[in-house]
C-alpha cells in the first residue's frame, strides 16, 4: 500500500481554550491513533489554508486528545484563532528527537521557559509529573511579559500543590500589588536557584532572545554544554529533512532536533533566530 | 563490467529498441543550448554527448512541481546523455531523498524505474569547472551504461546489472571494443581533462570547505560577493543539487502539492511573527555557499557542487561562485 509522510490525518478541533489575549489551546482528537513523545513537534494544518509546525503541550500520556498551545503571528495561526470548535483539522507526525527523559533520571532537572515556549515544556513537566519519584528535584522557573501574559494560569494553581514541584516565576513588567513573585527577567530567577551542578540538566524554550541570554546565563552559573537542552524553532515543513527550511548549520531541526543540546549547536555562530 | 563497441548505424537501431520499451530522453540542442526531449522510433535525432543540459537531471526526479499526497503514476524511462557533473548530482539528491528519518516515495518510485545511460563530454563550456570540484569530464560511476564517442560510433560501457541485461537484450548490436578504441577513449577523456583544467587555471583555490568556513566572518559576502544579486532564485533552480521545496495546500482539500524553492529569497527562513535567521543578501549567499560547500559535505562527506556551471550562467548579476572562493581565498 502506497503510503505519502505528506498526507495529513484528520483531527477534530475539540475545543478552544483562551490562555492569554494572544495564545489560544486548541484539543484536537485525531481520527486514528496518534502518539507522540514529549518534545516531538507535528505539523498542523487547516486543510485548503496552510500549515505550520507546533509542539504538543499536553501529555504524551493522554492518548485520546493532544493540545497544542498557539500564539497568534501570522497567517494561518490567525485563521487558527478565529476557530470555535467543531472543526476538522489535518496532523502530520510525530517528528523529531523529543527530550531524552531517561537521561534526566537521578537528576535534578531545571526547566527554563518564557512566553509561549512554555507550551512544550508543559508537556514535558506533565512528562516529569506523572514519573516525579523519578527525578532528584523538578524546578520550573517561568517567565512571561506581564501577569496577563501567564499561559496555563489555572494549572499553575494546580502545579504550585505538588510539593516535589518548585516554581518560581517572573514577568518582566507589572504595576504594584499586581503580581507578588518576582519582577524582571525570567534569567534572574535563576540567581535564586542553588543546584547541584554536578548533578542536573537544564531545558530551555522560549523566545530567541531568551534562548540566548538563557543558555548564556546557564553557562555562567556552571551548566556544561551538553546539560544545556534547547527546544529549537525553525519553520520546518516537510518534517523529514527533505525539504531544507529549518536547516542550521549542518543540522536539520526537524530530524536533528528539535530538541538539541548546547553542545551540538555551539559550532554555528548565531544559532537563535 | 564489460566494454562494447556499437556502430553510428547500429546505435540508431539501439535507440530505436530503447524507444520501443521505455519512455526514452535525449539531448537535443540549438546551437549552444541543450535540452531533455523525448526521443521516439520516428524521431529518434539527438546529441548524444557535447556537453551537460540546461535543465539538471534531478528534474526527472524531483520534478519542478508535483502533488505529494496520492500515489504517483510511475513509467519506465530511460536518461540518455546524462553527463559526470549531473551523475555526482544525484549523488546529494540520493542522499537527502532515500536516506535519513524516511525516504521520499516520490523520488524514490521515480529512480528506480529510471536507467541512466551516461556519456563522454567531448566539449566544454567556459562555465565548466568539474575539475576544480575533484571531478572529471567523463562518467567514473553511478551509471548503467556510458557512451564515449569514438571514430564510427561508441564505445559503451556497462556500470550496473541493469546495464548489463540492456546490453544482454541488444548483443547482435554489440561488437567488442578493440584496444585502439580504448586508447582513442583514454585520450579523449586526457584531452578534455587537460581542456577543463586550461578553462579554469585562473582559480587556485583547493579546499573549498576550507575557504567557506575560514572566511564564515568576512565582509566581502555583505559588501562584495552578494552585491550584485538581484534575488531572483535563477541559480538556484539551475541547480542540480538543490533539494529543497516549498509544500503547499492544493485547492483540493487534504491534497499538498510540492515545488522547488529557493534559500535566496528573502522568506525561506522566515518563521511566524516576522523572525528571520538571513535577513541580507550576503548572509543567504553565504548560507548557499556554506550548505553546498560545508554543511553537506559535513553530513554526506562530499560536495553538493560538482561545478557543472550552472548557476554561473543563469545569473543576472555575472556571480561566479569560483571568483567568489577566489576573493574569499585571497582576502587576508
Amino acid at each position: 500500500m502506497f503510503w505519502s509522510p505528506y498526507k495529513s490525518i484528520p483531527a477534530k478541533l475539540e475545543k478552544v481554550i483562551d490562555e492569554t489575549s494572544n495564545i489560544k489551546t486548541f484539543v484536537l482528537r485525531p481520527e486514528s491513533k496518534f502518539r507522540f513523545a514529549t518534545g516531538q513537534f507535528i505539523e498542523l494544518s487547516i486543510p485548503g489554508v496552510g500549515e505550520a509546525p507546533f509542539t504538543p503541550s499536553s501529555s504524551p500520556y493522554e492518548t485520546d486528545t493532544i493540545d497544542v498551545t498557539i500564539m497568534k503571528a501570522g497567517n494561518l495561526t490567525g485563521q487558527l484563532h478565529a476557530l470555535k470548535g467543531g472543526e476538522t483539522l489535518g496532523i502530520r507526525g510525530p517528528y523529531g528527537t523529543g527530550y531524552p527523559i531517561e537521561k534526566f533520571y537521578g537528576k535534578e532537572v531545571l526547566i527554563l521557559g518564557g512566553g509561549v515556549g512554555m507550551a512544550p515544556l508543559r508537556s514535558l513537566l506533565l512528562t516529569l509529573i506523572a514519573q516525579k519519584e523519578k527525578f532528584k528535584r523538578i524546578i520550573l522557573c517561568y517567565g512571561s511579559k506581564s501577569p496577563e501574559d501567564v499561559v496555563y494560569k489555572h494549572q499553575f494553581t494546580e502545579w504550585q500543590k505538588i510539593k516535589e514541584l518548585e516554581i518560581m516565576r517572573s514577568v518582566d513588567k507589572c504595576p504594584i500589588g499586581q503580581w507578588d513573585e518576582t519582577v524582571g527577567l525570567v534569567t534572574c530567577l535563576l540567581d535564586q536557584v542553588k543546584v547541584d551542578l554536578k548533578n542536573t540538566v537544564s531545558i530551555v524554550c522560549g523566545p530567541p532572545i531568551m534562548m540566548k541570554f538563557g543558555s548564556r546565563k546557564l553557562l555562567d552559573i556552571g551548566y556544561t554544554h551538553s546539560n544545556i537542552y534547547l527546544s529549537m524553532e525553525g519553520n520546518m515543513s516537510c518534517g523529514i529533512g527533505k525539504c531544507g527550511h529549518c536547516q542550521i548549520g549542518h543540522n536539520f531541526i526537524c530530524k536533528d532536533g528539535p530538541v538539541f543540546t548546547y553542545e551540538q549547536l555551539k559550532h554555528i555562530p548565531d544559532p537563535f533566530i | 563490467m564489460a566494454t562494447f563497441f556499437l556502430s553510428t548505424n547500429d546505435y540508431n537501431s539501439f535507440i530505436r529498441n530503447l524507444s520501443a520499451q521505455y519512455r526514452v530522453f535525449g539531448l537535443k540542442g540549438e546551437e549552444k543550448n541543450f535540452y531533455w526531449s523525448r526521443l521516439t522510433a520516428e524521431k529518434s535525432e539527438h546529441t548524444p554527448n557535447r556537453y551537460r543540459a540546461l535543465t539538471p537531471v534531478k528534474s526527472f526526479f524531483f520534478p519542478v512541481k508535483e502533488e505529494v499526497t496520492a500515489e504517483p503514476p510511475v513509467e519506465k524511462t530511460i536518461l540518455l546523455g546524462v553527463k559526470a557533473c549531473d551523475l555526482a548530482h544525484l549523488q546529494t539528491t540520493d542522499a537527502i531523498f532515500l536516506q535519513g528519518a524516511l525516504a521520499d516515495p516520490y523520488y524514490a518510485l521515480k529512480r528506480q524505474n529510471t536507467i541512466i545511460i551516461s556519456s563522454d563530454c567531448d566539449s566544454y563550456i567556459p562555465a565548466c569547472f568539474c575539475t576544480l570540484m575533484g571531478g572529471l569530464p567523463y562518467p567514473t560511476k553511478g551509471f548503467d551504461l556510458n557512451l564515449t564517442p569514438v571514430r564510427e560510433g561508441f564505445l559503451i560501457e556497462t556500470g550496473t546489472q541493469a546495464g548489463e541485461d540492456l546490453a544482454k537484450a541488444n548483443t547482435s548490436l554489440f561488437a567488442q571494443a578493440s584496444r585502439q578504441q580504448l586508447a582513442e577513449r583514454d585520450n579523449l577523456r586526457n584531452k578534455m581533462t587537460e581542456l577543463l583544467k586550461a578553462n579554469n587555471k585562473d582559480f587556485t583555490w583547493t579546499n573549498p570547505k576550507d575557504i567557506v568556513t575560514a572566511k564564515y566572518a568576512s565582509q566581502k559576502w555583505e559588501s562584495d560577493i552578494a552585491k550584485t544579486c538581484v534575488e531572483c532564485d535563477a541559480c538556484r533552480f539551475a541547480c542540480g543539487t538543490c533539494y529543497c521545496f516549498l509544500l503547499a495546500e492544493s485547492k483540493k482539500s487534504w491534497e499538498r502539492i510540492r515545488s522547488w524553492d529557493s534559500c535566496q529569497s528573502e522568506g525561506y527562513g522566515r518563521v511566524a511573527g516576522g523572525a528571520n535567521p538571513r535577513k541580507t543578501k550576503g548572509e543567504r549567499l553565504r548560507n548557499l555557499y556554506s550548505c553546498k560547500l560545508q554543511y553537506r559535505p559535513e553530513n554526506f562527506g562530499f560536495y553538493a557542487c560538482t561545478g557543472c556551471g550552472r548557476c554561473i550562467e543563469a545569473c543576472q548579476g555575472k556571480i561566479d561562485i569560483r571568483k567568489s572562493l577566489q576573493k574569499l581565498s585571497e582576502e587576508r
